[in-house]
């Protein structure tokens, strides 16, 4: 176990160095000076030039890699934003709480609501409640969900009144967002849970809790379900990442003030060192997180370790 | 040929030649796909989406993009079937329009991720050894940057333009089609065939492309079904927000945007292409659902 956990330590450390390098190169294919990007077309060729010699630009691709760690690391800073001029993970903290609570939100109703109907699903199979839950999920996959924001906003905001439009600050706002971002991840977990389900239900230990005369509901429940959430708990981790990530659209749509949205409008105004920061970050969390859900998975099940 | 030679063919011989026919894998694929209600409906509708992407223009009544201030926010009904957005634009030649956007859309970006794929698995796979070590480390670090994050990131670099999210997208989704190739291959290079087939001359490229890739075409299929439709929804939820297709394209999701402001007075202009995204996203997921039913019985349950 603890020789499985040091590896996987490592290997994600490899992983984000790699990640680190490829944040820090994306500068490097930028087209177009960033210096003229801070300054504006007007500036003088002196001035250009003098930023570029302080921002280091014309140095090569690893003394720059090395200089943007060196930063990072003995002063915590990821540079400054060119359009606040503040820090650039002070930005990113100042909105983090905000995607969280969308994300933490999104990944329990999703995993409610995904596991739920899915194992519905399962023991009902062929079922009319199973063809309803297969719809559900098809649509689920298949309906933009951005689509589905804007007719909630129609329905609820505009017609019925009961939700604000957009912004943050009461229970009421976070309803549509989550919502929002849930819709397809459902959709993923209950096809999941269904698969497992229906592969655990199989399995020679349900026969044998239905043949001493389990009844159904724990069997179901107890021994079948707790085998079928391995797989499922893997999702939940790699959904929780691409819910950080793909908090984009809603918060855009919501004007939620996440780090979703300061990325989106760091890129219409060129905010570079912004979205840098903000990749950076957000596919951090996506390793941590994944790194966690692995060494839980091998906690669970010992099979994994060893293979 | 005359009759009595027909009548010479014994019955026995017939019923042969039937079940070879049946037991080719081609011939039992097409049956199964035949008789699966979701592959006809998803195939239908992804039939139904190209013939629009290729005779929209032909097929709209009116310019998509001429802007006619007298026709303003005119409800659906006789004269305009979808209704007008807020520069009198017709929103069903928009969206006749914007079916060309949408395939160009989910093919060119599928396309882009299977030749990168297939190259990327086929060498990694094929030479092993620090090659491959280095492709996989590779490919590790590409895939651990959530999907929307990778395409926004690309954006980012590149601009906000549709033809950024299209390669995006495709770029996005090479490692999955790469670790899919590299996987058997890996498993297809000790096979006895590719043994003899390396022995008798045949050439690296023959080989692979002979030999070894027939074995990845089902699964490719599969995935390319479903990524045609993932990249269908993320490129209009980007172009949605402004980071692809942009005003005066016809875009879905672009359209969908540009309604956003006029939900109260005129929600027919994001009714409608929302509409047409979710249709045509459907019939795509169907068709991979279905295929995967057809070409992978082991994972049907």
């Amino acid at each position: 176990m603890a020789s499985y956990i040091i590896n996987r330590i490592l290997q994600s450390f490899i992983v984000l160095i790699g990640v680190s390098i490829a944040v820090a190169a994306m500068t490097q294919f930028v087209p177009g000076d960033p210096a003229v990007a801070i300054l504006g077309e007007t500036a003088s060729p002196q001035a250009i030039a003098q930023l570029r010699d302080e921002m280091g630009l014309d140095d090569p691709f690893f003394v720059q890699y090395g200089r943007f760690v060196e930063r990072l690391i003995t002063e915590g800073s990821l540079g400054k934003s060119i359009r606040t001029n503040r820090e650039v993970l002070t930005e990113i903290t100042d909105r983090l709480p905000y995607t969280l609570y969308l994300t933490f939100g999104a990944v329990a109703l999703a995993s409610g609501v995904g596991i739920a109907s899915g194992v519905l699903a399962a023991v009902r199979r062929g079922k009319p409640a199973d063809i309803a839950v297969l719809i559900g999920t098809t649509a689920g996959l298949s309906v933009p969900s951005f689509w589905v924001a804007l007719l909630m906003i129609w329905l609820f905001s505009i017609k019925l009144g009961w939700l604000p439009v957009a912004g943050a600050g009461s229970w009421k706002h976070l309803v549509m967002p989550i919502l929002t971002l849930a819709l397809p991840s459902i959709a993923t977990k209950s096809r999941l849970t269904r698969s497992a389900m229906l592969e655990s239900l199989g399995q020679d230990y349900v026969r044998t809790s239905r043949a001493k005369g389990l009844a159904e509901r724990k069997v179901v429940l107890v021994h079948a379900l707790r085998n079928a959430l391995l797989p499922v708990m893997t999702i939940i981790g790699l959904q929780f990442g691409a819910l950080l990530g793909g908090a984009f659209i809603t918060e855009v749509i919501f004007g939620w003030p996440g780090v979703g949205q300061l990325a989106v409008n760091s890129i219409l105004q060129r905010d570079f060192p912004v979205v840098q920061g903000t990749v950076l970050l957000v596919t951090v969390s996506f390793i941590v997180t994944n790194l966690i859900v692995d060494i839980a998975y091998a906690w669970a099940d010992p099979r994994i370790r060893y293979s | 040929m005359s009759a009595p030679s027909i009548s010479l063919t014994t019955t026995s011989e017939k019923h042969a030649a039937l079940a070879q026919e049946t037991r080719t894998p081609r011939a039992m694929y097409w049956k199964r796909f035949r008789q699966s209600p979701i592959c006809i409906i998803g195939s239908a509708l992804l039939l139904l989406l190209v013939i629009l992407a290729i005779f929209g223009p032909l097929l709209a009544p009116n310019d998509p993009i001429l802007v006619k201030t007298a026709d303003r926010f005119i409800a659906p009904g006789s004269q305009y079937i979808f209704g007008t957005d807020e520069f009198g634009r017709d929103i069903f030649s928009r969206i006749l329009y914007g079916a060309r956007i949408a395939v160009q859309v989910g093919l060119v970006s599928v396309v882009v991720a299977f030749v990168g794929g297939i190259a990327l698995g086929l060498i990694s796979g094929y030479y092993g050894g620090w090659v491959d070590t280095v492709l996989s480390r590779l490919l590790e670090i590409w895939l651990s940057f959530p999907d929307i994050l990778f395409v926004i990131a690309v954006v980012a670099i590149l601009g906000p333009s549709l033809n950024t999210v299209i390669l995006a997208l495709g770029f996005l989704s090479i490692p999955a089609y790469a670790r899919i190739v590299r996987g058997s291959v890996m498993s297809a290079r000790e096979e006895t065939y590719v043994e003899a087939a390396r022995s008798v001359g045949v050439s690296n490229g023959r080989i692979m492309s002979r030999h070894i890739l027939p074995n990845v075409v089902a699964p490719l299929i599969i995935l390319s079904s479903m990524r045609f439709g993932s990249a269908l929804l993320t490129g209009a939820g980007l172009s949605f927000i402004g980071l692809g297709a942009q005003p005066p394209e016809p875009e879905w999701g672009a359209i969908l945007a540009g309604g956003r402001i006029y939900m109260y007075q005129a929600p027919w202009i994001t009714v409608f292409p929302g509409l047409a995204i979710a249709i045509f996203v459907l019939g795509v997921n169907m068709l991979g659902d279905g295929l995967r039913d057809v070409l992978d019985p082991r994972l049907t349950k």
